[in-house]
């Protein structure tokens, strides 16, 4: 559905993307993680057209290039920053973008969205008065209105709470069992390993890693992790021999608790990027 | 103690790197006091007025030259009367002065009784400086008199003249005219006197009473003919009202783009399947509605609760059409020039006051040196009050009307092009 083949954008000496190439499938969520200055944001305003890449090019099968208007058509946004407005209902937010979109009966579709992302009963209110969850539940509803082939979602559960969350994760679910394409980036590796069907890794503007969950855990993280409490202090070691590490930990004597874990897609991503912090 | 440096380091650390809050700190006063330095400082500055020469004589023509001479008066010599009609009604000049023919025949009588009369039509738009030439003209006209009587050819005729037209006034006794005919000679015996003295030395334009009556008479009047006097002072002020409404949609709208930004929803609007013309132009579009809903809410008070009465409905149309355009184009360029709202409202308000300054909004163009006179020919805020004034009482024709309409609509979409520059190049940055 969606093809990036060898992208390249640089700003400056900064290589910000650098010859990704990745497919995203209908009926896919594609979770696209990585730290902080990794690419991902480059990556899809590429994807939508609004930075052209120095090489490389992004096609929507059967659609054309993004910046085609038959591309603009079947794609839906959720931006990571609250793309609505405050001063409009969440009706009227929907029902212009609806019409922005050229939607043949917004009204409808805008009341479909908000049922939806359970908004219909604040749908006459304006969406400034709403709650942060609500505010991302009526983000989410101007990017599907439409119910556009492909999705890109960046991190659009962002400071919600675990309700919202839920209501946005399961949506999203449904969404691609629709059949759309969804490209998703987020922080919450959790979610990503709940909802994803594929995930790729990115850092300093690379794509590490591509595959499902379940693949890149038994490619890349064979580790176990210990979990060493010392007066309710936890300290988190990732290890090939976690009895080793229990052995040693029980051994001075001082621990207050432990446990042991398989590794999760949170450890594949720190042993790929590494612990070092990102600014 | 700490704390309070630290808070105030801190705060003066985001003022200097914040572009805008510097431009308002350490620019825009400087530009300020430029701009107020130039107005009230030494730089030559003239009132326009004309001048149109119906009698001859020697001493209307003295007194043209002298007005020429003044440099507080910047004189335009017309042909004849309805030329200068036309330039005060079209916003040419602030004031015309006409030298009826029987002026230098009648001042020659003046000894008689006889009150010569010079006609002084003025812009009703452009009060103070219309003042300031009536008062210039009371000063020309005494010193006019004094010439008179220091001029031995102009003055022994006067006598003559005067003397003549006391003999056949059918009007006084005998005795009467025994009395001013000694006056008369003793006058003309003061001038001899007068003008022996003048013979040996320079002669001068002695300091006159004010408090004299003036023995010219100036017949004041706003514009020549009945048909294009505004109806009230209101129908004088609605159009400056109207010209700030205007401005004040350019301060409700240029931070618009700047706010799609801050909101996040600008992403969507690119991305949706229109161009970035037709965001562009939508947003104009509401900036235009905004300035002619805003027109016709004035329009309504202004003709029902003022009683203002619109010489050409037609033309005013197409004169709010043509300032709403030029605003929203212009509102275009300011909100595509600035990324940040903060930025966009304040350097978006500063600019629209320095345009309203420089367009004669806050001091009358009179009063300000020539450079910024040329300058205010750029400003759409001087273009739109000409506009609505000549729909509503100057009585434009429509080829006069096409000259501020033109560049209205230039301006607008000179606007609209730069806006959309502006908004693409931020858009694909």
């Amino acid at each position: 559905m969606l093809l990036f083949d060898g992208l390249v954008k640089s700003f400056g000496s900064l290589r910000a993307v650098d010859g990704i190439s990745l497919r995203v499938n209908r009926g896919e969520i594609f979770g696209l993680l990585g730290p902080n200055g990794a690419g991902k944001s480059t990556t899809i305003s590429m994807a939508i057209g609004l930075i052209q890449p120095d090489a490389g090019s992004v096609t929507y099968e059967g659609f054309g290039s993004p910046t085609q208007s038959l591309v603009r058509q079947n794609v839906g946004v959720a931006p990571q920053s609250l793309a609505i407005y405050a001063e409009l209902t969440g009706e009227e937010n929907v029902v212009f973008f609806a019409r922005l979109q050229g939607v043949d009966h917004p009204l409808t579709a805008a009341r479909e969205a908000l049922e939806r992302v359970g908004l219909t009963p604040r749908a006459n209110d304006r969406a400034g008065t709403y709650s942060g969850g609500m505010q991302r539940r009526l983000n989410l509803a101007a990017a599907f209105f439409h119910k556009p082939p492909l999705l890109l979602l960046d991190e659009p559960t962002a400071g919600v709470d675990p309700q919202s969350r839920t209501n946005i994760l399961e949506l999203i679910r449904e969404l691609a069992n629709e059949g759309a394409a969804i490209l998703y980036t987020t922080h919450y590796m959790e979610e990503a390993q709940k909802i994803c069907d594929r995930v790729g890794i990115m850092d300093e503007g690379k794509v590490l890693v591509t595959g499902s969950v379940g693949e890149l855990l038994s490619k890349h993280g064979k580790e176990s992790v210990v979990m060493i409490e010392r007066d309710g202090v936890h300290t988190r070691v990732c290890t090939n021999d976690p009895l080793r590490e229990v052995a040693a930990a029980l051994g001075t004597g001082d621990v207050t608790g432990l446990r042991v874990e398989r590794a999760d897609l949170e450890t594949v991503f720190l042993s790929l990027t590494g612990k070092r912090l990102r600014d | 103690m700490h704390a309070i440096l630290a808070i105030a380091v801190k705060d003066l650390r985001i003022l200097l790197r914040d572009r805008t809050n510097t431009f308002f700190v350490i620019i825009f006063p400087l530009a300020i006091a430029i701009f107020f330095g130039s107005i009230f400082g030494g730089s030559s500055r003239s009132i326009p007025i004309a001048v149109v020469m119906e009698s001859e004589g020697l001493a209307s023509n003295e007194f043209a030259a002298a007005l020429e001479k003044d440099s507080t008066l910047s004189v335009r010599r017309l042909p004849n009367r309805e030329d200068g009609d036309k330039s005060v009604r079209l916003g040419r000049v602030a004031a015309c002065v006409i030298f009826p023919k029987t002026f230098d025949s009648d001042l020659e009588k003046v000894m008689a009784g006889v009150r010569p009369t010079m006609e002084f039509y003025s812009d009703p738009a452009r009060k103070a400086e219309s003042e300031i030439v009536y008062g210039k003209l009371n000063e020309h006209a005494m010193r006019a008199v004094v010439r008179l009587f220091t001029n031995p050819k102009v003055n022994s005729k006067m006598l003559l003249q005067s003397k003549l037209a006391l003999a056949i006034n059918p009007n006084i006794t005998k005795e009467q005219r025994e009395r001013m005919s000694d006056v008369l000679e003793s006058v003309q015996e003061l001038f001899s006197q007068r003008n022996r003295e003048a013979n040996a030395t320079t002669s001068n334009d002695a300091a006159t009473d004010s408090s004299m009556t003036l023995p010219i008479q100036i017949q004041t009047s706003t514009l020549a003919s009945n048909s294009v006097k505004p109806s009230s002072t209101f129908a004088v002020t609605f159009p400056q009202g109207l010209a700030w409404g205007f401005v004040g949609c350019v301060g409700a709208f240029a931070a618009g783009m700047a706010e799609e930004r801050r909101r996040g929803t600008i992403m969507r609007l690119l991305l949706a399947p229109c161009t970035v013309a037709s965001v562009l132009a939508g947003k104009s579009l509401a900036c235009f509605v905004a300035c002619i809903g805003m027109s016709a809410f004035m329009l309504l008070v202004a003709t029902l609760g003022f009683h203002v009465s619109v010489q050409n409905w037609p033309m005013l149309v197409l004169a709010i059409a043509a300032c709403s355009l030029a605003f929203s184009g212009f509102t275009m360029a300011l909100s595509g020039l600035f990324k940040n709202e903060s930025s966009a409202r304040s350097a978006g308000n500063a600019i629209v006051l320095v345009l309203v300054m420089i367009g004669g909004g806050t001091i009358p163009l009179a009063f300000m040196p020539p450079f910024l006179r040329t300058a205010s020919q750029g400003s759409p805020f001087s273009w739109a009050i000409l506009a609505i004034e000549g729909a509503v009482w100057r009585g434009f024709t429509f080829t006069e009307m096409l000259a501020p309409l033109g560049i209205l609509l230039f301006i607008g979409i000179l606007g609209l092009l730069l806006g959309n520059i502006f908004i693409h190049k931020r858009a694909r940055g």
